[in-house]
């Protein structure tokens, strides 16, 4: 495990999380966020933490996990903090520093290889990947799934974007270019 | 005017050891003697001394000097000390040079060698530019001794309410109908929560009856040209459709007019009629044809108000005037406007009936206001709880970065009044409490102990869907209570928005005229932030108030009688001299291309059809040099500052004595 103080620097340098040194501390993302209730820690708990390096129980908080981007917080912060991008680069961290990822890696992961295959999510696919490291949890979502199937919600067949060479090249790249950051 | 040939003296200062602890001093001296036209060359201790200035003065005397460079600290500290003691000894006190060898060598060079020769050569640059110093002298220009104070709020009335009572005449520019600005919106003012209408209506009334002053209200600053001292102002004076001189302002006219509309003075909270007055206490009491929503205007029929009218004071031909007033100073009060909190769309203002904004429930809570000072709902019910949301558009930069600094009090004031009148719950949701100010951290505690909940945390939505149905027709504020640690989701009846400060429409349109500038946030520019806070770079142009930041009541007042003491100082002094150190055009030279006019920041140039020249006004300009810099054909010279005065500086700057002697002779002879 790194230390602390080298977490720190390493977000703050490598993935500007530098930004949170702004932080007034006005909760104003905690109080938009609809998952707080859930998590560890709020994002300005969080960002607190972070800032006073306890890196550690910040990268091992569920905040970063169950971020579920959708920008409420960013759009308020009065600092104008990009809160939804620091949860990324949060998660990046924890599995670059291998601690144990909890289920939502899995779910993220299964979400991602649909689309660096395609071009685009398809649900069959997405669900198949995660069932088959959680069959427990795909199971009970079985019911959910036939009535989604009942009223043509769910796509069956993988689609594919028109260009894939092209996204693929794109995505290529823009891994070449975090390999060199 | 060509004069004897040039006969130096160089005085070289220890400044105590502030020059001498790095310079070698008695070097420099013995080194100028030695260069060209140096009559004479000595050190002292300290030159800025009576003792050093009488050296000067003697030397001038008893060896016909005709110039001098004294070789000490920056210009900015003493060039106006040795002018003086040359014109003392009867020479021109423009035939003087000064060498900065502390602030440029002695405190910055650490080696003592290498300060020793850079003062040389300084010194050497400033016997080869006075030289070609050529005689100038300052005009002396009258003051006139009227003053113009734009705003009439409480900051504008203090200033010229001091002013008149000094004995001054002043110009009162107002472009509501009515003196009194936001303060008489007020109910209660923090942290002692003396009535504001109590407080500010007798300073109206005074206003209104000063034989010195003189109101003009429903009017504003069209133009502004001229200089310190002597400022022509046009003031575009709106139609009031009123006479004032028959009005008795007995009020029936209003009553009759069948026109309703939303009140400004009201925030929206009531309505006005077409013809009005803003508030019952204006001043003048005279009201006006709002002619937007008159029917008359509008649609050419009614005059109800016309056959009303006893006195036959409505005037349905009056036509806008421009006044032409000549002042000699003026004083920028326009203050500030509250900010719309419409764009934060979390606050549902506008949406929500029973969220309103700070300065709605200054008037709620006003006697004369929608309610009579009751604190109810739109529905007429006393509110159990209610939520007043700090910071709403300050301190986030989405918005307003600044603090507006008056609203973590004014929301304890408005906590303490619902308190007091309506016993409901109140909900402080702040970031920060921010009290500075005599009695005000006092208050705050006394705002604790009253049972207050102040729940540190910004509020991040308000909403009517309620989590239990008996919650039902309420509003639920959500927050991060951050101490705590948790989300809280509060249910109220009435939401207060505790909106920031901003500065008011139009400021810009002034602050162009009379040639200042305004910060990012629209706030005017002081000219110096800690020595210079009602001051601005125009000469003449002070502020008070709001106009340059956020402010409370008392700093507002004490700006206002800061910036009265500013202007009468000047206009007392009746007279005014001149720089002479400022640019001239050469007409022969000038093709009247107005590049010069472009770059001028002080709006001194001007420039004449007719003649197809251009002309410096030497009152405005401040011998910046821009214009002289721009001139394509070289038409235009800085007095002091000249082509021939910096080459021969540069030239010896750069170049030994046997160089720089090439021209000198002559041109100075």
């Amino acid at each position: 495990m790194m230390t602390d103080s080298v977490l720190r620097d390493r977000f703050f340098k490598k993935y500007h999380g530098q930004e949170i040194e702004n932080c007034i501390q006005c909760g104003m993302c905690s109080g938009s966020c609809p998952l707080a209730p859930h998590m560890d820690f709020g994002p300005r708990q969080l960002f607190a933490m972070a800032r006073e390096g306890d890196m550690n129980e910040v990268l091992h908080a569920n905040t970063i996990w169950l971020c579920v981007s959708c920008y409420n917080c960013v759009v308020k912060c009065p600092r104008g903090i990009s809160i939804t991008d620091h949860m990324y680069s949060l998660k990046k961290m924890a599995t670059e520093v291998g601690i144990k990822p909890p289920k939502m890696l899995h779910l993220y992961r299964s979400f991602n290889a649909p689309v660096e295959k395609n071009g685009r999510l398809t649900d069959v696919m997405a669900m198949a990947g995660y069932g088959l490291r959680h069959p427990g949890a795909a199971m009970a979502n079985v019911p959910l799934g036939l009535k989604m199937l009942s009223r043509k919600r769910l796509e069956l067949k993988p689609a594919s974007v028109k260009n894939i060479d092209g996204f693929q090249r794109v995505l290529k790249k823009a891994k070449e270019l975090e390999r060199v950051s | 005017m060509r004069e004897s040939k040039p006969k130096i003296g160089v005085y070289v200062c220890h400044c105590g050891t502030n020059i001498s602890g790095k310079v070698d001093v008695e070097a420099v001296s013995e080194y100028a003697s030695a260069l060209p036209h140096v009559a004479i060359a000595k050190n002292f201790k300290f030159m800025c001394s009576s003792p050093g200035q009488q050296l000067v003065i003697d030397d001038i005397r008893k060896n016909d000097l005709n110039r001098v460079v004294v070789a000490s600290c920056s210009p900015r500290m003493h060039e106006k000390t040795f002018r003086t003691a040359c014109q003392a000894a009867g020479i021109n006190p423009y035939y003087f040079q000064m060498a900065c060898i502390r602030e440029h060598d002695s405190w910055v060079t650490e080696d003592p060698e290498a300060a020793t020769q850079k003062a040389k050569d300084l010194v050497r640059g400033s016997v080869a530019r006075v030289a070609h110093h050529q005689q100038l002298t300052s005009r002396v220009v009258d003051i006139n001794p009227n003053v113009l104070v734009i705003g009439g709020g409480i900051s504008g009335m203090q200033a010229a309410l001091d002013i008149a009572d000094g004995g001054k005449k002043v110009y009162l520019v107002e472009r509501d109908p009515s003196i009194g600005g936001n303060m008489s919106k007020f109910d209660k003012t923090f942290p002692t929560l003396d009535c504001a209408a109590c407080i500010s209506t007798p300073k109206l009334v005074a206003v209104g009856q000063h034989e010195n002053i003189e109101m003009m209200t429903y009017s504003e600053v069209a133009d502004v040209s001229g200089f310190v001292g002597n400022f022509t102002v046009k003031i575009r004076k709106k139609p009031r459709y009123v006479d004032a001189d028959k009005c008795t302002g007995c009020g029936v006219c209003t009553e009759k007019c069948p026109s309703k509309v939303l009140s400004e003075f009201d925030h929206d909270l009531t309505k006005r009629k077409a013809i009005f007055t803003p508030f019952p206490q204006s001043v003048p009491n005279t009201p006006v044809i709002d002619t937007e929503n008159c029917l008359f205007f509008k649609k050419g029929k009614c005059r109800a108000c016309e056959k009303f009218c006893e006195a036959g004071a409505i005037d349905f031909e009056q036509k806008e005037e421009i006044v032409e007033i000549n002042v000699g100073s003026i004083i920028i009060a326009t203050g500030f406007e509250t900010f719309d909190p419409t764009p934060l769309t979390q606050y549902g203002f506008g949406r929500y009936p029973e969220v309103y904004t700070s300065i709605q429930f200054e008037r709620i809570n006003n006697a004369t206001g929608p309610t009579s000072g009751k604190i109810v709902t739109k529905d007429g019910k006393k509110p159990e709880s209610v939520a007043i949301i700090h910071c709403v558009g300050s301190r986030d930069q989405n918005y307003m970065k600044y603090c507006s600094r008056v609203c973590c009090m004014y929301s304890m004031k408005f906590a303490h009044l619902v308190r007091e009148k309506t016993g409901a719950e109140v909900y402080e949701f702040y970031i920060d409490i921010r009290s500075p100010g005599k009695g005000y951290e006092e208050f705050y505690n006394r705002l604790q102990e009253e049972g207050t909940h102040f729940i540190r945390g910004k509020v991040s939505q308000i909403t009517d869907m309620v989590d239990s149905p008996e919650d039902e027709g309420k509003l639920m504020v959500v927050a991060e209570d951050t101490l705590a640690r948790k989300v809280r989701r509060i249910p109220v009846d009435m939401v207060v928005l505790s909106v920031g400060l901003k500065p008011a429409a139009g400021i810009e349109d002034i602050a162009r005229m009379v040639g200042i500038s305004v910060d990012s946030d629209g706030w005017i520019n002081e000219l110096h932030p800690k020595l210079g806070p009602l001051a601005t770079p125009s000469d003449g142009i002070f502020i008070a108030g709001c106009c340059q930041g956020p402010k409370d009541i008392p700093d507002s007042v004490a700006q206002g009688q800061g910036a009265a003491g500013a202007a009468l100082s000047l206009i007392s002094r009746g007279k005014l001299e001149i720089e002479a150190a400022v640019s001239a055009i050469d007409p022969e030279r000038c093709m009247g291309c107005r590049q010069c006019e472009e770059v001028c920041v002080y709006g001194a140039i001007s420039y004449h059809p007719a003649l197809n020249i251009c002309e410096v006004n030497e009152a405005i300009c401040k011998g910046c040099g821009n214009c002289a810099a721009t001139c394509p054909n070289k038409a235009i010279d800085l007095k002091h500052f000249n082509n021939d005065e910096l080459l021969a500086e540069m030239e010896g700057l750069m170049f030994g004595p046997a160089d720089f002697h090439h021209g000198t002779d002559e041109q100075a002879a």
